[in-house]
């Protein structure tokens, strides 16, 4: 009787546990602390893996800074991390999205959970065998053990095999993935970029060398070897132009244009009948180049 | 019946293992491998965000209207190495760029008298600055680190961003590109 | 001189851990003992200590024509740290999980014989077979002992935030106690699976190395919070980085199998389940070496590529094929008889078949979130972040419903389902922690802290309870029962550390000058000045604050920075005053160049020292569950802990 006295007395204090629970209020956090908890939630996305609350690095200051004023102007939660995915992509804010491969996260805890209690629940109930194991079970055969040992070497072989041999083994993806405020320009730049800069100080002759180590470097860009036949123009060599670039303008692509261009400027400063034609071609390949309305100009004084 | 279960869970066994070395193999090809930016840039072809606050000399700048022309938007700081390098590029670029080409920096996290004088050893007190001293500014242009520099065109939608030092090249195919027709 | 010696004893641990190996499969293989297993076993042993007393004598030595040493040692580390410094880095560390496995390997082959001495015989080939790789992988993969040539004059020393703190010297080893220890229950469960014996004899042979690796990994996951806690001036303690999770889920599985030994004792029922949690507790651990040393997950804890990432994959790809191949040629048998009939809902068996779903759960969720970003941006170059608000959101209600299950379940009876006994067992939680959840909600909480807080009252009340049931009846509960009372305890004072200063902690953080002051709850901190100073390794730079109100009134703390030249890096140096109720906690993130002012964060972390104290008794917990030494074959616990649960 006492026993049930006691769950009588404990369901009554249940339902005044969650009577209290729902009709109190929680803690009415300030500012600073919803800022910390929201920075918490945000991933600095200059420091390995750190959030902005744990994070020193300026970017996290600031980044911490913008909550705080957009908490203090009234914005929710959800507002500010909207905010934030706006301009740094879904991936700064810690929590996978429910859209993409996010909802596996959100689902299969849960769903493990589920599945793990029901199966105690069902396992609790199962009625016991009667007697014990039949007999004693046999080790395993040298045919499965020895199976077994081969399959674990030749794993153990073939997978840091084939891993190794797909490794990249030039710096330049390493680059690539290094964080973003690395000077790409500082450490050892690229031939073409230092042709391009030639370029652009109008220093063509230097330029031309350059841009010809650069279509070493990359012998299947088109860019580098129109720009090299560019240079071939402004220092004088007309003549070797057209060969150069001929195929070029024939290939589609984004750079069939400004290939028209070169050449048609060669075969004009050669004084060839075709030169015309080719800007023609030119001006309708791309009618928005910034050189179109200088060669339309150059045309029409024809 | 029972034992078409039992032999059901050895092939099941047998395929985990299979399936097991199978995906450790796809992924050792491609865990290892150094994997290129697939994440699109957020910012690219959305509208730019508005710049606001004081210059270094005093003056109160408002962009949010952006329809005079192609817009090159720098930020910087006075304690960041490629920065220092970088300021004379864009300095330079600003000085010989034509009308319709505006070149506005953004000094993040810094005081003025740090990002006056490096712009007087570097030779660009002319650059229009507008000072960030908390960083709210990077933040709403979604930087990630300094310098970043960002290309806007007439309508207002940033074009190209390029995250460290840029060169006057750049600067210039990508006004040539997002220029108005 | 020093390399070769290292090299010489490494390629002799090498062999003669595969020389154990050969030994022990074929003692299995044909049941006679040989000798040679152990005593090969202590050469490995032998030889790999003195590879680690190689690399240590020419730390020690500043013997710089070592490659290690030339890259982590110099002459102005003190000598603790010297010696430390082997572990601060990928190839001396990979020394050191090296040592502690061939311990183990020389100690389990050294066992006394018992009844499980059949399976002790192919556990010891697994474990050498293990150690075999991972020495190899040493000697072939690492580059310790390569000679540098010309031999510079000093070097860079050890990573500074890896050479200011004394835990150094004990949470790496710890945590590779513990890790590392569960290769034991390991090659048990591969032996079992080979032989067919997973009896009483199976059980034995476990409890032991797995209590060993449980206790050494308990302690060395909370020292290590302890440790981020004191240096990372952020004032926090887990950050569910995705090296701490690789330490985490071995643990969690251990604990699950721990608990599944007590129903398996009991009962005989959960044979294969025990099996898969050993090994699956091993193959996460194995994760764990993978993720921290291939350099895949980006973090502050992994070491840098190492070059050693797919040979370590390759190893545990072969783990998993080897234990599927084999759990597959057993799959084809009769399941063993269930237990003794129907298990009530409210009965010891249900809950801790509870406390194992909720453990793997919670595994699962952990491991869900570490490994599903590394595969994702892999396979598809899409990134994923997942941290802390995931974990808090999935973790913390499955850690509730875990508490529950533990206020109730030691006390309720084993399997019969007596209403009138298992209200009775409720009861005394149950009340204590609806006191307690409505205190607290009424003093101003959020439900979730005002939940937790209550039912680690329930978990307190429920061994109170149960004391003096045993007090009144004169029972005397067995040594293993009141070990895991400790450890429950520590459980319970843990989370009420961990919930009480997640929930009440105050931080401000602001730039102060000389004279100004910075308050949060009730303390105050106000700077009077800005230390510098410099010695041999550092140039250090400190805030002075003098505190006022609050119980540290009038304490004067010098929260600092140091910054180390040779490496370019620099540390945190919090100021820390802890007391039974909480911290207060001062970190200077920044100093002004003239002196006139810093940014100083000043916090108040409520019962943070209670998390210590609760992974303390944990860990005594473990300890004080150690098997008594075996004494022919009696069996040892059954009786008494019958008794102290029938009445």
């Amino acid at each position: 009787m006492r026993a049930r006295a006691l769950g009588v007395a404990l369901v009554v204090t249940a339902v005044a546990v969650l009577a209290v629970l729902a009709l109190t209020h929680g803690p009415d956090p300030s500012v600073e602390q919803q800022t910390r908890q929201l920075a918490g939630q945000l991933r600095c996305p200059t420091c390995g893996g750190e959030s902005v609350a744990q994070s020193d690095a300026p970017m996290a200051r600031s980044m911490r800074s913008e909550v705080a004023a957009q908490l203090r102007s009234g914005r929710s939660a959800d507002e500010v991390r909207a905010w934030f995915r706006d301009r740094y992509g879904d991936d700064v804010v810690l929590a996978p999205s429910r859209d993409g491969v996010g909802w596996l996260l959100w689902l299969v805890p849960p769903a493990a959970l589920v599945a793990g209690l029901s199966v105690v629940l069902v396992r609790r109930r199962r009625p016991s065998a009667t007697g014990t194991r039949s007999g004693r079970p046999e080790p395993l055969g040298a045919r499965t053990l020895t199976a077994t040992a081969v399959v674990v070497l030749a794993v153990g072989a073939a997978v840091p095999a084939l891993a190794a041999r797909d490794r990249p083994t030039n710096p330049d993806s390493a680059a690539a993935a290094s964080p973003a405020a690395a000077d790409p320009s500082a450490a050892d730049p690229d031939p073409a970029t230092v042709a391009q800069r030639l370029d652009d100080a109008g220093r063509f002759a230097d330029a031309l060398g350059a841009w010809r180590r650069a279509s070493r470097a990359h012998p299947d860009s088109d860019a580098v070897r129109t720009r090299l036949a560019f240079d071939l123009l402004r220092t004088g060599h007309a003549a070797r132009v057209p060969p150069f670039v001929r195929p070029l303008a024939r290939t589609e692509g984004s750079g069939r244009a400004f290939a028209l261009l070169v050449l048609g400027l060669a075969q004009r400063d050669l004084g060839r009948p075709t030169a015309d034609a080719t800007l023609r071609a030119f001006l309708r390949a791309d009618p928005d180049h910034p050189a179109a309305a200088q060669v339309r100009r150059l045309l029409a004084g024809r | 019946m029972r034992r078409s279960w039992r032999e059901l869970r050895v092939v099941a066994f047998l395929a985990a293992a299979v399936l097991v070395v199978g995906v450790a193999v796809a992924g050792a090809c491609g865990v290892f491998r150094g994997v290129p930016e697939h994440a699109p840039d957020p910012l690219v072809d959305e509208p730019a965000p508005a710049v606001s606050g004081t210059t270094l000399g005093g003056r109160r700048v408002e962009l949010s209207s952006w329809s005079r022309g192609v817009t090159v938007v720098n930020i910087w700081a006075s304690w960041c190495g490629p920065c220092r390098a970088e300021l004379p590029e864009i300095a330079a670029f600003a000085r010989r760029a034509d009308d319709g080409v505006d070149v506005l920096t953004i000094d993040t996290r810094d005081g003025p008298a740090a990002a006056r004088s490096l712009l007087a050893e570097v030779g660009a007190s002319d650059l229009p600055v507008v000072q960030d001293p908390q960083g709210r500014l990077a933040v709403a242009w979604g930087a990630t680190g300094v310098p970043e520099t960002f290309v806007v065109d007439a309508s207002g939608t940033v074009r190209a961003r390029s995250r460290g030092a840029v060169t006057q090249g750049w600067l210039e195919d990508q006004v040539r590109r997002w220029a108005p027709r | 001189m020093t390399g070769l010696v290292g090299v010489f004893a490494l390629a002799l641990a090498l062999c003669a851990a595969a020389l154990t190996a050969a030994a022990a499969f074929t003692k299995a293989a044909s049941g006679r003992d040989l000798p040679t297993m152990r005593w090969a076993a202590w050469i490995a042993l032998a030889a790999t200590a003195t590879s680690v007393g190689a690399v240590e004598w020419a730390l020690l030595r500043h013997d710089f024509s070592v490659a290690f040493v030339a890259a982590n040692g110099s002459r102005e580390t003190p000598v603790y740290y010297t010696v430390t410094s082997l572990w601060a880095a990928h190839d001396g560390s990979l020394l050191l999980w090296n040592l502690v496995l061939v311990s183990y390997l020389a100690v389990l082959a050294a066992r006394p014989a018992g009844p499980a001495e059949h399976l002790r015989a192919w556990a010891v080939g697994v474990v050498s077979v293990v150690a075999a790789f991972f020495l190899g992988l040493a000697l072939f993969v690492g580059h310790v002992f390569d000679s540098v040539s010309p031999v510079p004059t000093d070097g860079p020393g050890p990573t500074p935030l890896l050479s200011d703190h004394p835990a150094m010297g004990i949470h790496p080893p710890l945590l590779y106690i513990g890790l590392v220890g569960l290769v034991v229950p390991f090659g048990y469960a591969v032996a079992a699976l080979v032989t067919g014996d997973d009896g009483p004899g199976w059980v034995q042979a476990v409890a032991g190395p797995l209590r060993v690796a449980w206790t050494a990994l308990t302690a060395g996951i909370v020292l290590g919070a302890w440790w981020s806690y004191a240096v990372l001036g952020w004032g926090g303690y887990w950050s569910w980085d995705p090296v701490e999770n690789c330490s985490l889920m071995p643990w969690l599985l251990a604990t699950g199998l721990l608990h599944s030994l007590v129903l398996r004792r009991r009962d005989g029922t959960l044979a294969r389940w025990s099996l898969a949690l050993a090994v699956l507790a091993f193959l996460l651990a194995a994760v764990g070496v993978v993720l921290t040393r291939s350099g895949v997950v980006a973090s502050v804890h992994s070491f840098a590529d190492s070059g050693v990432g797919p040979v370590l994959l390759g190893f545990l790809v072969a783990s998993v094929a080897a234990v599927l191949v084999l759990a597959g040629a057993r799959a084809r048998e009769a399941r063993p008889p269930a237990g003794r009939g129907d298990a009530a809902l409210l009965s010891r068996v249900t809950a801790l078949l509870v406390n194992n779903v909720l453990l793997v759960a919670i595994c699962v969720t952990v491991l869900l979130g570490t490994i599903t970003p590394v595969l994702v941006e892999s396979f598809t170059g899409q990134r994923l972040s997942v941290g802390a608000p995931y974990y808090d959101r999935m973790v913390v209600p499955l850690a509730a419903l875990l508490l529950a299950a533990m206020a109730v379940g030691p006390a309720l009876p084993w399997r019969r389902s007596d209403r009138a006994r298992a209200v009775r067992t409720v009861a005394a939680p149950a009340l204590a922690g609806a006191v307690v959840v409505v205190a607290v909600r009424l003093a101003g909480s959020s439900v979730g802290a005002a939940v937790v807080l209550g039912l680690c009252a329930a978990v307190v009340a429920g061994l109170v309870a149960q004391l003096v049931g045993e007090v009144r009846r004169g029972a005397r509960p067995g040594r293993r029962v009141l070990a895991g009372r400790v450890a429950h305890l520590g459980v319970a004072v843990l989370v009420v550390g961990v919930t009480a200063s997640s929930a009440y902690a105050s931080v401000v953080e602001r730039s102060l000058r000389t004279g100004d002051s910075i308050t949060v709850a009730g303390t105050t901190a106000t700077l009077t000045g800005v230390d510098r100073g410099r010695d041999a390794r550092s140039m250090h730079t400190a805030a002075v604050l003098r505190l006022s109100g609050g119980r540290h009134d009038g304490a004067v703390v010098h929260p600092g920075l140091r910054f180390f030249p040779a490496r370019q890096e620099t540390v945190a140096a919090p100021a820390v005053l802890s007391g039974p109720g909480g911290d207060v906690y001062a970190a200077v993130l920044a100093v002004r160049a003239d002196g006139s002012g810093a940014r100083v964060r000043l916090a108040v972390n409520p019962m943070v020292g209670w998390i210590w104290v609760g992974g303390g008794l944990m860990a005594l917990g473990g300890l004080l569950g150690f098997p008594r030494p075996r004494r022919r074959q009696r069996p040892q616990e059954p009786a008494t802990t019958r008794d102290a649960v029938s009445v």
